[in-house]
């Protein structure tokens, strides 16, 4: 019997994945644009005296007005450094994504307490442990460029979201494996 | 608990008594209410429960005893 989730929900959630698919492929997307074209230009704010500004920018730059702009050119080694990162996290979360609305549409279709759900869930679980290691390895990254750059590092800051996803999805597969092994003893019920 | 493997099986006699009833397995579904084929399920031995009250009408339709539809096959 169709029912307001069914009909409603679970579809709008489909398409919302869809969507967030589409976004990810076009992150990567640009993502990687950005790293072959290479160099950043950076604006200090127009408030900082000339004289404070000079002693933090790399050798080699000069302040041309109270808006300094800082040009870098990055290496090609490290602008692949930045490319195997930036577009990586964004195919984790396309591939998710698609395997996300694999459950759904089990879920419906028809029962979502099937085999191959827990084995989805288990993939999800792989992606997430995945992204949990590119968001870590991204403010890595960016530190092996800024010391290059003789630009200060930044602090390692990981999402807490990506520390706790791995592990949570990894219990609702066992969960839902559970789930499975009920509704078939159910179904071998005569 | 012991492992499944280390105890016996339960061994449904279906084919039996439906051959000395000269029933098939189809009349004795419509019979007791069941779909074909969750009376195979059964019948292959598959089955990972039965209701008492699946097994009540049964031996209603059969004309038996538990005993005589189930018996207890040790693993030795």
């Amino acid at each position: 019997m169709p029912t307001f989730a069914n009909r409603h929900l679970l579809p709008l959630l489909d398409g919302l994945l869809l969507l967030v698919m589409g976004l990810a492929g076009l992150i990567a997307l640009l993502t990687l644009l950005d790293a072959t074209i290479g160099g950043t230009i950076d604006a200090f704010p127009a408030g900082v005296p000339a004289s404070q500004l000079q002693d933090v920018l790399p050798r080699g730059v000069e302040v041309e007005s109270a808006v300094a702009t800082v040009s870098t050119e990055t290496g090609l080694g490290y602008r692949l450094l930045w490319w195997l990162v930036g577009p990586a996290g964004s195919l984790f979360l396309l591939w998710g994504a698609q395997v996300l609305r694999d459950v759904v549409r089990t879920a419906r279709d028809s029962d979502p307490f099937v085999a191959a759900n827990v084995r989805r869930l288990r993939i999800l679980a792989a992606l997430s442990l995945g992204y949990l290691v590119l968001a870590a390895a991204r403010p890595l990254a960016a530190i092996v460029i800024r010391r290059h750059l003789g630009v200060d590092a930044t602090d390692i800051e990981v999402p807490w979201v990506a520390q706790v996803l791995p592990p949570a999805l990894f219990a609702l597969s066992q969960i839902w494996q559970r789930g499975v092994d009920l509704r078939d003893e159910q179904q071998l019920t005569v | 608990m012991p492992p499944d493997t280390d105890r016996g099986t339960i061994v449904v006699h279906l084919d039996a008594l439906l051959a000395d009833r000269g029933m098939t397995l189809t009349e004795l579904a419509d019979r007791v209410g069941l779909t074909l084929a969750n009376l195979s399920i059964l019948k292959t031995g598959k089955a990972k429960a039965v209701r008492f009250s699946t097994l009540a009408a049964l031996c209603a339709e059969l004309d038996c005893q538990p005993g005589d539809l189930l018996t207890y096959a040790s693993a030795s």
